[in-house]
């Protein structure tokens, strides 16, 4: 598995599986250079695109299931020679943050705010896998991105708030120094990993041109920050199912400020080890997972691929043996109580964090989405639908069936003077896994296969790449 | 026609030798019915752990954490509800013929079983905490399945955690 690769200074990269980053001529595939950046004997992979800027190409790793310690390091794209790595958890010399000047909601983090946060030296095992997106603000100079789950999703096994762990941050993109972070779901008890993308926008509040970092986050909240400050403005519920928590205190002046206010019935961590706490919304696999959401400049809307999801979670003791999984719960997925449908498309409006619109979709919409300057809106469904809606309404406005599920990002493009609309079908993810890999344990595939079991009646396998040519205007 | 004199003949020969095997289940380590209960894990009359489901389904503890166990540690191999899949056996037919001492010795030394018709390789898990200090109850479990007294999935009730439980888990997971 394999999330992408990127291109610069005539090379391309490719993070492998087994941790080695690669650069490839890119006219002539040979390798330029080539160096490891982890030990996939202790479980640790890659799978993230890796992102060049200027003579830079970052990485990140996986691994937040076998209880790797995640982080995000800069590579010379020139020689592969290693600038600079920033852990998600340990001291505050291998975290990169300055315990004076690096600040959460507004305030410096203080010393050892990691290490503080874990039972004894449990964060060297502790996961915050970095699997996800990257972003770069070239103005700021900083590259925002999230950290995965704590290890292991067995919540009681530790203790703290396992910093930091489903935290984003924004960091120096030169020297890596961590200029801001902020977590949103300290103790995680569902696996809501915080890698989602950041989306950077600029959009006017109250008067004032503000530079913002918006993110759906897993755990069902969009948050809307000051990517130049961290300060939080907006964090609400995207889906109204969602349930773990009531909100997210926005009170400055509480101790709690910018945490979710979590539901004991809903808690793993309060229910206990072998309880299987039911009915938690959204599921482990989120409000919305890796597909990415889509912003119109002209409408000033998000446009979000999400699942509508609950799930029950029963987390058990695990041991730790290096290279094995450590994973420490079992979970089953299944549409909320009362839902027919297991995913809306959802138009947001990120400034006072509201849905304009949603489209009920029968599976979660696991494509990534594409706004147009024509005020339409793509993405596609599970079961092989492309389909375009408006932006102001969300209103269909066509549909096709593609081969199989549609997975892959709608993108456009324009060659020799017409403009075209592509997308890749072909089932698969942690949405689509049972079909894919012919699994039919409803626990299997960490839990999603019973849920998206009906998925198999409306498509089937396959690998097509469809494109559509726009009508001459 | 003779049909039903043979059945009946048959009943009437295991009835006169051998009283048992008509109205009690065996399986590879006897009669499973439970006779002893210490701290929620129950034994047969011959010391090996085994089920107690009451009459409204609900099972013992250790029968349940059996599944969770077997779910989180034996399914990738072995299938779902002890099934089987393309590359390991369906325990609840193998548990049919094996001991308790057997299913404990395969477990923790692993066993190879390759020949031109078969390439059958368990690891040995006998360092694994995560299989090791539950082995009792995936047992027991599978035991439960086999003898057909629990059904497929997650059973739907469970007796309380026993007391000692967490203790001697912690104990044992280190």
């Amino acid at each position: 598995m394999n999330r992408g690769v990127a291109y610069g200074d005539g090379k391309i990269f490719l993070h492998q599986a087994d941790t080695t980053l690669v650069a490839l001529d890119a006219k002539t595939g040979k390798v330029v250079w080539s160096v490891k950046t982890d030990d996939p004997a202790k479980g640790a992979t890659g799978t993230s695109a890796p992102m060049v800027v200027k003579d830079k190409v970052y990485v990140g790793v996986s691994g937040g299931e076998f209880g790797v310690r995640g982080w995000l390091a800069a590579y010379s794209i020139k020689d592969g020679k290693q600038v600079w790595r920033a852990y998600s958890e340990g001291p505050d010399a291998e975290l990169l943050v300055d315990p004076r000047k690096t600040t959460v909601l507004g305030k410096p983090i203080g010393a050892d705010s990691s290490l503080k946060s874990w039972q004894g030296d449990q964060w060297k095992i502790g996961g915050g896998g970095t699997w996800g997106w990257y972003s770069y603000d070239p103005q700021l100079n900083l590259i925002y991105y999230g950290t995965g789950n704590p290890s292991t999703w067995n919540p009681k096994q530790r203790p703290g708030d396992n910093k930091y762990s489903m935290t984003i941050f924004a960091r120096d993109a030169d020297t890596g120094e961590a200029k801001w972070l902020y977590q949103m779901t300290p103790h995680d008890q569902w696996d809501y990993d915080g890698v989602n993308e950041m989306i950077l926008t600029d959009q006017e509040i109250d008067g004032k041109m503000r530079h913002l970092l918006v993110h759906f986050d897993r755990n069902g909240f969009g948050y809307t920050l000051d990517r130049v400050t961290g300060e939080l403005l907006v964090a609400e519920k995207y889906d109204p199912a969602v349930n773990w928590a009531t909100k997210v205190d926005m009170d400055k002046s509480s101790p709690t400020y910018g945490r979710p206010m979590v539901q004991d019935k809903y808690s793993t961590e309060h229910n206990g080890e072998d309880e299987n706490t039911t009915g938690v919304c959204p599921a482990a696999l989120g409000t919305k997972d890796e597909q990415p959401a889509a912003y119109s400049p002209d409408s000033q809307l998000f446009y979000v691929p999400t699942n509508h999801v609950c799930m029950d979670y029963e987390p058990f003791r695990v041991s730790y043996t290096a290279g094995q999984p450590y994973v420490g719960a079992t979970l089953s997925m299944y549409p909320p109580p009362g839902s027919q449908n297991m995913g809306n498309f959802v138009a947001w409006d990120a400034k006072k964090g509201k849905i304009v619109w949603s489209d009920p979709e029968q599976f979660s919409v696991w494509s990534g989405a594409l706004a147009t300057k024509g005020g339409v809106v793509f993405y596609g469904t599970l079961e092989g639908y492309l389909k375009a809606v408006d932006a102001k309404t969300g209103k269909e406005l066509y549909k096709f069936k593609t081969p199989s599920g549609i997975i892959g990002n709608v993108v456009t493009y324009e060659h020799a003077g017409k403009q075209y609309v592509a997308v890749l079908s072909g089932v698969g993810g942690w949405a689509g896994i049972g079909l894919a890999a012919g699994l039919t344990d409803p626990h299997a595939g960490l839990g999603a296969v019973g849920g998206y079991a009906a998925l198999n009646d409306y498509t089937a396998l396959g690998g097509t790449l469809t494109v559509f040519q726009l009508p001459p205007s | 026609m003779h049909l039903v004199p043979r059945v009946a003949l048959i009943a009437a020969l295991a009835l006169s030798f051998s009283p048992t095997l008509v109205f009690a289940q065996t399986d590879g380590s006897g009669d499973p019915t439970a006779v002893k209960s210490e701290d929620g894990k129950w034994t047969d009359k011959d010391g090996n752990p085994t089920f107690k489901v009451e009459k409204d389904g609900s099972v013992d503890w250790y029968t349940y954490i059996g599944f969770t166990r077997y779910s989180a540690e034996c399914l990738r191999c072995h299938g779902p509800d002890g099934l089987g899949s393309t590359y390991a056996p369906a325990l609840v037919d193998a548990f049919k013929r094996l001991s308790y001492p057997e299913v404990y010795a395969t477990i923790a030394g692993g066993k190879k079983s390759v020949s031109s018709a078969q390439d059958l390789v368990m690891p040995a898990l006998g360092s694994d905490r995560n299989v090791m200090c539950f082995v009792d109850a995936i047992y027991t479990y599978l035991r439960a399945r086999s003898d057909g007294a629990v059904g497929r999935g997650r059973p739907a009730k469970h007796a309380p955690k026993p007391p000692g439980f967490e203790k001697a888990t912690d104990e044992c997971m280190g």
